[in-house]
């Protein structure tokens, strides 16, 4: 019998390593299938779209959570992320049955490679998990080496532009800009999400702005035209818009290394490939 | 619900319209007032037909009181009265000199005078129905509407109020048409009384001719003692005792 | 007794307690100098504390606003990014105000507000449903985001009066009960597109629905103060029939109102006012509630004074709201409804306390 504690200090016990998984999350879901599951993945949302074998899971939600898909799948774990919204009758159900539930509540990048160590040994993949963690601090620790020495770049992270929404430093978004060489304009905010005020963006001159967009579009061309007009910010005066895809930056998950590259891709361009070849 | 009402106000009378509750004595006023439109029939006033008025104009002919008031918002009596010159009123609706001067008499006259400046909502029943009534004098029309104008009023006002009614009546040829539950005082001041009975009218005529012992035990459904007002010799009505009845008192 | 008329004629004229042409004038005055106060005060608070003199220096000095090399200066600031945010709030400010007496008017209801007839919920959802489907198109100065919510805000409306209409007359409850399940049913349909997107959208679309004074251009801006002026002017116009209309329908009509004729146009008015000012800024709740009761228990229920004096009051509240929302924990923005609610609380309490002491009074006395 082992004893886990999750991020918002649940105990969950299992007996033996888990062999039906049910996910809430997509971050998680990759997580599981990067630590080698595939079959014991049972269920998962309608928006766990990443690797594709995902995609053909039963379903047990969207954004709301349906108790009887989870239940009717007979999982022995449920995972979900904190940031996603669960809500609190199911988590109190899933209690009551008995069925494991483990919270995960990433803060940094550290967490999240902890996440999938962890999550490796709750289905007892406990060595795959181990490499692959390696392999990802390995690249998290060659991006860093490359940023020895480069001045950090401000950046605005742009999650919504009216209203103003930015990350702060509650949110693992805000590492990866650091790690990416960037610095974060907003980052004093702890808040994870915060509204912040426009004024503070301008004053603080930001030299790119970054915009996170869906896998296959680029960034609105009138969400453009609002920020162009504001030319005395460096960001516009270089043309310095920049997009990244949203799925690799917002998933707390194994594919956070290759938002970190995206982002340092897309803050100094050129950068990374010039160093390793890769 | 009232059924099958022909009737004719003549030009200068008081007229009063009695009857027990749910008679349709307040409907009656209302279709009098414009407010509600016969589903079959007409009413006329001075030869057109009440639905062809606008509400403007209608508002320069009929001045309705009503039997309650509420009023929502803290206005003032004077306020309140003032907005009986809507009808007069041209341009930006700003009260001129002789508004102001109409509206202060008419307060006078309802002694609401003194409580000008007072929220209507702090006054107390019978200051309210004064107000009111000062209001629809304050919007001089040839013809006045009241819905159990005695009612809250006390006697000294009651008296009065009925004096007011008949010095507009004989100085300014005001028609007067208004409901009360009170027989004895309709009878006393009025020209002619309509006899409502469960919607239909029962009989018109002079007080003398309406006020039967007949006709009220029909209508009312009681006996009633009838004699004469001491000194104007109309119809006035006494209840007779009512004995204990031990019947009642036996669960 | 006998009463003479002519015996009781007055001597001179007699000055009434009711509101003079004059008198408004003068409130009027004080509230407009009390709005441009606020504005040049408020303009001084934001991330960074600018001091008068310099404020005055920018604000004598517009072409210093365009950007020069430097970079973003305190002029830019001034010019670019507040005076657009405190115009809007004045806008906004101003016609939620003026709906909220209107609306309390026409429906008898002190409790009335500018989102009770659900046009509110129609603009949210014409909202939702563009931020939901990415719409990202932008015309004149307004986003399709806004653009959309006008839209939907307009089909709400004749929804709500082809419900409420009956024989060519409007009856106040049918307005209300259409309102209601109007907004039942267009707030339903929100929480569904919600609970269909993934947590970004639905986060969006909750801080879009929180209230929020869009940065707006000056482009925008023009457009928006002609129709606010229009709306608020309309219902300036109806003054004196408001206040007849607050009697009650059968009083106001035999006083000589056209009922009918005035209930269209408040509906309309306020209707098409409020449709617009959600479409640029959500759902910023308590002002079109609370200042007209504040207006009117200093000024006052006369309409021809409190409908105006209640927009210019409007307008500085909740520019000074806005201003404490983006100063108190800059850099980061609290949302301006939450400060109207800190604010209405506490004077919905004080009425509540003095409403009940006068009707203890009243028993008593």
């Amino acid at each position: 019998m082992k004893i886990f504690t999750d991020d918002v200090g649940r105990r969950v016990s299992l007996a033996q390593p888990a062999r039906r998984v049910v996910s809430l999350a997509p971050s998680a879901t990759e997580i599981l299938f990067a630590v080698g599951l595939d079959v014991e993945v049972v269920g998962v949302t309608t928006f766990c779209d990443y690797p594709p074998a995902a995609r053909a899971k039963p379903k047990v939600g969207s954004s709301i959570q349906n108790l009887e898909a989870i239940i009717g799948l007979k999982p022995d774990l449920v995972l979900a992320v904190k940031s996603d919204i669960v809500r609190p009758d199911i988590l109190a159900k899933l209690n009551q049955l008995a069925i494991p539930l483990f919270i995960l509540a990433p803060k940094t990048v550290e967490d999240i490679l902890g996440h999938i160590g962890t999550v490796g040994r709750l289905v007892g993949h406990d060595r795959e998990a181990r490499a692959v963690v390696g392999k990802l601090a390995e690249r998290v620790h060659a991006i860093r080496r490359r940023m020895v020495g480069i001045k950090p770049v401000r950046v605005f992270y742009v999650i919504n532009t009216d209203p103003l929404i930015s990350v702060g430093s509650g949110s693992f978004i805000h590492q990866m800009l650091e790690l990416a060489g960037g610095e974060n304009i907003v980052g004093r905010i702890s808040i994870p999400y915060p509204k912040v005020s426009l004024e503070d963006v301008l004053r603080r001159d930001p030299e790119v702005l970054l915009f996170p967009v869906g896998a296959s579009e680029g960034i609105p061309e009138s969400e453009q035209q609002r920020w162009r007009k504001w030319t005395s910010l460096s960001a516009v005066a270089q043309n310095r818009l920049r997009q990244v895809k949203a799925e690799l930056v917002n998933r707390p998950g194994p594919r956070v290394v290759e938002g970190i590259a995206a982002l340092a891709d897309a803050i100094h361009p050129g950068m990374l490939s010039r160093a390793t070849g890769g | 619900m009232l059924e099958d009402c022909s009737l004719d106000v003549h030009d200068g009378e008081i007229l009063g319209i009695i009857g027990p509750n749910g008679s349709g004595k307040t409907s009656l006023l209302k279709l009098m007032a414009g407010l509600l439109r016969p589903q079959a029939g007409q009413v006329c006033l001075h030869g057109s037909d009440v639905a062809t008025l606008s509400p403007l104009e209608m508002a320069r002919l009929v001045a309705l009181v009503p039997q309650e008031s509420q009023v929502l918002f803290p206005f003032t009596v004077g306020e309140l009265v003032l907005m009986g010159r809507f009808v007069h009123q041209k341009g930006w609706g700003w009260e001129s000199a002789d508004d102001l001067r109409i509206a202060r008499h008419a307060m006078r006259i309802m002694e609401v005078d003194h409580l000008a400046g007072r929220t209507f909502q702090a006054l107390s029943g019978g200051e309210r129905h004064r107000t009111v009534i000062a209001r629809a004098l304050a919007q001089q029309t040839p013809i006045l509407l009241l819905d159990e104008p005695t009612a809250f009023l006390d006697l000294k006002h009651q008296i009065e109020m009925f004096g007011i009614l008949k010095a507009l009546n004989r100085e300014r040829q005001v028609t007067v048409a208004l409901v009360s539950h009170d027989v004895n005082l309709a009878g006393q001041y009025c020209d002619r009384l309509l006899l409502l009975h469960e919607g239909k009218p029962y009989r018109v005529g002079s007080p003398k001719d309406v006020l039967t012992i007949e006709h009220l035990r029909v209508v009312y459904g009681c006996e009633v003692l009838l004699d004469a007002h001491p000194t104007t010799g109309t119809p006035r009505i006494t209840l007779p005792h009512a004995t204990a009845r031990p019947q009642l008192m036996q669960s | 007794m006998d009463v003479s008329l002519r015996a009781v004629a007055p001597a001179g004229l007699s000055v009434l307690p009711v509101l003079t042409a004059r008198r408004r004038v003068q409130a009027l005055c004080a509230l407009m100098a009390a709005a441009l106060i606020g504005i040049v005060l408020c303009l001084q608070y934001g991330v960074e504390y600018i001091p008068p003199v310099e404020l005055a220096r920018i604000l004598m000095n517009p072409g210093a606003a365009v950007d020069s090399a430097a970079g973003v200066n305190p002029a830019t600031i001034v010019w670019e990014v507040r005076l657009p945010r405190l115009l809007l709030a004045y806008l906004v400010g101003a016609s939620l105000a003026a709906v909220g007496v209107a609306l309390q008017a026409l429906l008898r209801n002190p409790l009335a507000d500018p989102y009770i007839l659900g046009i509110s919920s129609g603009a949210a959802l014409g909202a939702a449903l563009a931020l939901k489907f990415g719409l990202v198109w932008a015309i004149g100065g307004f986003t399709a985001v806004q653009l959309c919510a006008v839209i939907f805000a307009a089909a709400t409306i004749a929804a709500t009066y082809r419900i409420a209409v009956a024989d060519g007359r409007i009856p106040v409850q049918s307005l209300l009960l259409a309102g209601v399940i109007i907004n039942a049913i267009l707030s339903a349909l929100i929480l569904f597109l919600t609970s269909l997107s993934d947590s970004t959208s639905a986060f969006r679309l909750f801080f879009w629905l929180m209230g929020n004074l869009a940065t707006i251009g000056y482009d925008g801006l023009g457009v928006l103060a002609v129709i606010v002026s229009v709306g608020i002017g309309v219902l300036c116009t109806q003054g004196r029939n408001l206040n007849l209309l607050s009697l009650g329908e059968d009083p106001a009509q035999g006083l000589g109102l056209d009922v009918e004729w005035i209930k269209r146009v408040i509906f309309v008015t306020t209707a098409l006012l409020t449709g617009v000012v959600v479409a640029v800024s959500g759902l910023i709740g308590f002002v079109g509630m609370i200042v007209p009761h504040a207006v009117r228990m200093v000024l006052g229920p006369d309409h021809r004074l409190l409908l105006p004096a209640s927009a210019l009051v409007g307008g500085t509240f909740l520019a000074v709201a806005d201003t404490v929302a983006r100063s108190l924990l800059a850099p980061m923005e609290l949302p301006v409804g939450v400060i109207t609610a800190l604010c209405g609380g506490p004077f919905f309490i004080y009425l509540l306390m003095s409403h009940r002491k006068e009707a203890r009074n009243e028993v008593i006395g």
